[in-house]
């Protein structure tokens, strides 16, 4: 009860308001929208344009007023004047561009659209923006954390983007092969401490990913040689600890190899999964920088024709 | 509207009849006045449009039918009012209003005086 008789007060004291600076408001909104249409316009126009309207306006209320009209009357027939000259005011916005920003708009389509802009920029942005995203809607974020994420986002980013470089491949590679085997390392590690090799779907589940596993080390040569540029020695270095670490992890905690044996099919595959779905996530978010780009260059292409065949 | 072949729509001869007929005594005036002309005489149930009033007002001005000046800013203080942008009619008005299409006859007839 009491709330409705809260709103019927506020609607009443609204509309109240309304009542009497109806006049008021409609001035402003007229005079809004001619700032909002002439803002394209060059200076010179656009002062004209807005000067010239305020002089209008009070010269109608002036007029209204003298003649009898209420306020409320006076606003309705500001506002219906307003109204029906909107057309044509899009229309005078856009003839008074300046000549030659049709040609400039037109410019930054070619340019988007011909330009090849480096595809680790746009992943690398399209990742920040992610990353951002899901750091903001956690809420047990540090700023630090915050600053080493964006910071390595934008690292990589430009790596990437310089990657035709020989020392900036190089870098780039050696911390791939780090981070895998990081990756690998924590896999191991995690699998033992949990006795994930415990659960029976997942003992099924590592059986049919063995063969996995001798595929990734042994048949994508090719990939491999890309990666360590023909170093065979490297493979060893970077093999060695995860593979030593691995026995050691295993022995310690379980007494046993056995778990460690079982986890590696499903290390391989968790790595494969990874990967996969970290090259997935990355090349649809190309894909949609890609778009937008390519969407966005249409679009001022229309925009550059719009604006020639109505000036 | 679309105009064809750089004729005037109808609308800006409505604003040159208008426009006449206030300049008769040599007077300037402004785009309200218009707006309330057209209104008054031609029996429009409303005022035209205020962007379709300004912006035939420009495309008249930059054809050379009408000529604009920016009034004393003295006079506006004085009267405490927004400075007003003043309009008059050119004898560019008066060579389309002798062209003998029917669509310029009210023209003509608004005209008057042949000194214009």
């Amino acid at each position: 009860m009491m709330k409705f008789l809260a709103s019927t007060v506020l609607a009443a004291f609204i509309a109240m308001f309304i009542r009497t600076h109806a006049l008021t408001i409609t001035k402003h909104i007229v005079m809004g929208w001619v700032w909002l249409y002439s803002a394209i316009a060059p200076k010179e126009d656009r002062d004209a344009r807005r000067g010239e309207v305020l002089s209008h306006i009070y010269e109608l209320i002036n007029t209204y007023q003298k003649a009898g009209y209420a306020p409320g009357e006076t606003a309705i027939r500001l506002l219906e004047h307003g109204i029906m000259g909107m057309a044509d005011d899009m229309g005078w916005s856009i003839s008074s561009i300046p000549e030659g920003f049709a040609d400039k708009v037109k410019g930054w389509s070619d340019i988007l659209r011909h330009y090849r802009i480096p595809s680790a920029l746009i992943a690398g942005v399209a990742t920040l923006g992610l990353m951002n995203y899901s750091f903001f809607s956690s809420t047990n974020q540090t700023f630090i954390n915050w600053l080493i994420m964006n910071g390595i986002v934008v690292v990589i980013t430009v790596l990437l983007w310089k990657i035709r470089h020989p020392l900036v491949r190089r870098i780039l590679y050696s911390w791939m092969g780090a981070a895998m085997v990081a990756a690998i390392a924590i896999m191991v590690w995690v699998s033992i401490q949990y006795r994930l090799y415990e659960i029976t779907t997942f003992k099924i589940f590592i059986l049919a990913m063995v063969p996995v596993f001798p595929v990734i080390i042994v048949v994508d040569k090719s990939g491999r040689q890309r990666f360590f540029r023909s170093r065979w020695w490297l493979i060893a270095i970077f093999w060695a600890p995860i593979i030593a670490g691995s026995f050691a992890g295993s022995l310690l905690i379980t007494h046993s190899i056995k778990p460690l044996l079982e986890m590696w099919a499903v290390m391989a595959l968790l790595a494969v999964g990874i990967f996969i779905l970290c090259g997935a996530t990355g090349l649809v978010a190309y894909g949609l920088c890609w778009i937008g780009v390519r969407g966005s260059a249409g679009g001022l292409s229309l925009v550059a024709s719009t604006i020639r065949r109505l000036r | 509207m679309r105009r064809k072949n750089g004729a005037l729509t109808p609308i800006e001869h409505s604003i040159l009849n208008a426009a006449v007929r206030l300049c008769r005594g040599g007077e300037e005036f402004y785009g309200f006045q218009i707006a309330k002309e057209i209104e008054d005489r031609e029996g429009a149930r409303r005022l035209t449009g205020l962007g379709t009033l300004y912006r035939a007002l420009d495309w008249l001005q930059r054809h050379g039918y009408l000529s604009r000046r920016w009034e004393d800013p003295a006079i506006a203080a004085q009267e405490n009012r927004p400075r007003r942008r003043l309009y008059q009619v050119t004898g560019k008005v008066l060579s389309v209003a002798l062209t003998s299409t029917p669509v310029n006859v009210p023209l003509f007839l608004a005209l008057g005086e042949p000194s214009l």
